[in-house]
């Protein structure tokens, strides 16, 4: 399938075991993020249309748990390599 | 609200959070009424909704505490996105984690300094004197990068705004003495810059042009502020509270991989932010199935947050074997504390440190005796006269 480039699509890995839970990035993207029962963060879908508000709650995490790779091809988008 | 006894919060969160987690009441200090939010979960709701709750303090309904003048610029606590976001991104590559375990090596050193110290004095020793008010004292000028020649006079004047037998004016007049230092600090740093925050601040200004060089001033203020009497006050309580508890002290002592879990628990237990966090409702929504309008003042009591039964079993019990509590004792959602995974790095330090290098560490006074204070911003004790085993 060819890449659509007008859209593309980002995945959102979170580090399970960084999280503490701070919940910075659910006040900065809470269409993406929620805290699950065990107050840490996660995805609501994994797989997203590209989005800056994920950046920015990606860049608010203080234990730097959440990554973000382009969905095709893995590539990081966050942090940048 | 005050407390009865050192321990235990003022009894009416309690009574709050059974019956009005959300209740209109009326500030005591200049009479506006606001939600006072008790329980965990409607904290967490309220914290973690920044367009709705905004930190801005100069939108109507704001609960002002002392003046509704503006802060100085690069206050961002007080701010919402994007200029939060922007001067918080501006400085959060100073709290990632490699460079505070780069820090690690140096807190560990003014530990060990401040220990020598203690020993060589001998027992007994006023902790609150010879540790919780120098030791982050060191650390945040060692950060800030204030050079070897000032660091008596800041010391002296950072300790002063820990001190409680000091009077309002001399506190303000040490407040402002401190503005101007920075305002020094800054200009020393950007004809000489050196490897510290305010150099990296500055040059950051001057390269991508995101902070002005008045908001980077105002942003090595507000950690000094926002970093220094939390931590102070958080280590001469954690310090009460595990003295309280000899038998969990130690067992700590003789286990120190239970430390992260302890700080966790001591962190919940003495919340030291006991006013709460203030916001400001932009537009008419629910806290729980309280109706809130726009423009009323909110405020987040965290300390109760951090007793709620609803969410902790026996809240009121130090357990520092819990299990991952959530607790609120640095807040939460986008103006979580910036600086917390340097104050659990400095307070496993100290801790460690201070638990294997003062065997028999046990109080010198009655704890009912301990000077706790009550009527303040930031909860703490005044002073904590210990002993410990001398080896001869």
């Amino acid at each position: 399938m060819a890449k659509d480039l007008d859209n593309p699509r980002w995945r959102l890995i979170i580090e399970r075991d960084r999280c503490i839970g701070a919940g910075a990035c659910l006040a900065l993207c809470p269409d993406h993020f929620e805290l699950d029962d065990e107050a840490r963060s996660r995805a609501l879908t994994e797989l997203i249309d590209a989005d800056d508000d994920a950046i920015a709650a990606a860049r608010s995490c203080p234990t730097e748990a959440i990554r973000i790779e382009s969905a095709d091809g893995g590539e990081p988008i966050y942090p940048e390599a | 609200m005050r407390r009865n006894t050192p321990m235990l919060l003022p009894p009416q969160y309690a009574e709050l959070r059974r019956e009005r987690p959300v209740a209109r009441v009326s500030l005591a200090y200049d009479g506006q009424e606001v939600w006072l939010v008790t329980r965990h979960r409607e904290a967490c709701q309220v914290l973690a909704d920044p367009r709705t709750f905004s930190s801005d303090f100069a939108r109507p309904g704001f609960p002002h505490r002392m003046t509704p003048d503006a802060p100085p610029p690069g206050t961002f606590i007080r701010l919402d996105p994007p200029d939060h976001t922007r001067l918080r991104n501006a400085l959060s590559v100073e709290f990632k984690a490699d460079r505070i375990e780069k820090l690690r090596p140096l807190v560990q050193r003014v530990v060990d300094q401040i220990i020598d110290g203690i020993l060589e004095a001998g027992p007994p020793t006023d902790l609150i004197q010879s540790v919780a008010l120098p030791m982050p004292t060191m650390v945040i000028s060692e950060l800030l990068g204030v050079p070897f020649e000032d660091r008596e006079f800041f010391h002296a004047r950072v300790q002063v705004i820990g001190q409680r037998n000091k009077t309002r004016e001399r506190h303000q007049e040490v407040r402002s003495e401190l503005e101007d230092y920075i305002a020094h600090l800054v200009d020393l740093r950007d004809r000489d810059p050196a490897d510290d925050l305010v150099s990296r601040l500055l040059q950051r200004s001057k390269e991508h042009g995101d902070i002005t060089r008045e908001e980077a001033a105002g942003i090595a203020t507000l950690l000094l502020i926002a970093g220094y009497e939390t931590l102070a006050n958080m280590i001469g309580l954690g310090t009460a509270t595990l003295l309280r508890y000899p038998e969990q002290m130690e067992a700590l002592r003789r286990d120190p991989s239970m430390m992260n879990g302890a700080i966790e628990e001591l962190l919940r237990f003495q919340t030291v932010i006991a006013f709460g966090l203030r916001r400001a409702c932009t537009r008419d929504t629910r806290i729980g199935d309280v109706e809130i309008k726009e423009g009323d003042g909110v405020i987040v009591v965290l300390d109760s947050a951090n007793r709620d039964e609803t969410k902790f079993d026996n809240p009121d019990t130090v357990n520092l074997m819990r299990k991952a509590p959530h607790h609120l004792a640095f807040g939460f959602g986008l103006h979580a504390c910036i600086g917390q995974q340097l104050a659990r790095m400095e307070l496993s330090v100290l801790w460690n440190t201070m638990l294997r290098r003062l065997p028999g560490l046990t109080l010198a006074m009655d704890f009912d005796e301990l000077p706790f204070r009550n009527d303040t911003f930031v909860y703490g004790v005044n002073a904590l006269p210990v002993r410990w085993t001398t080896s001869s």
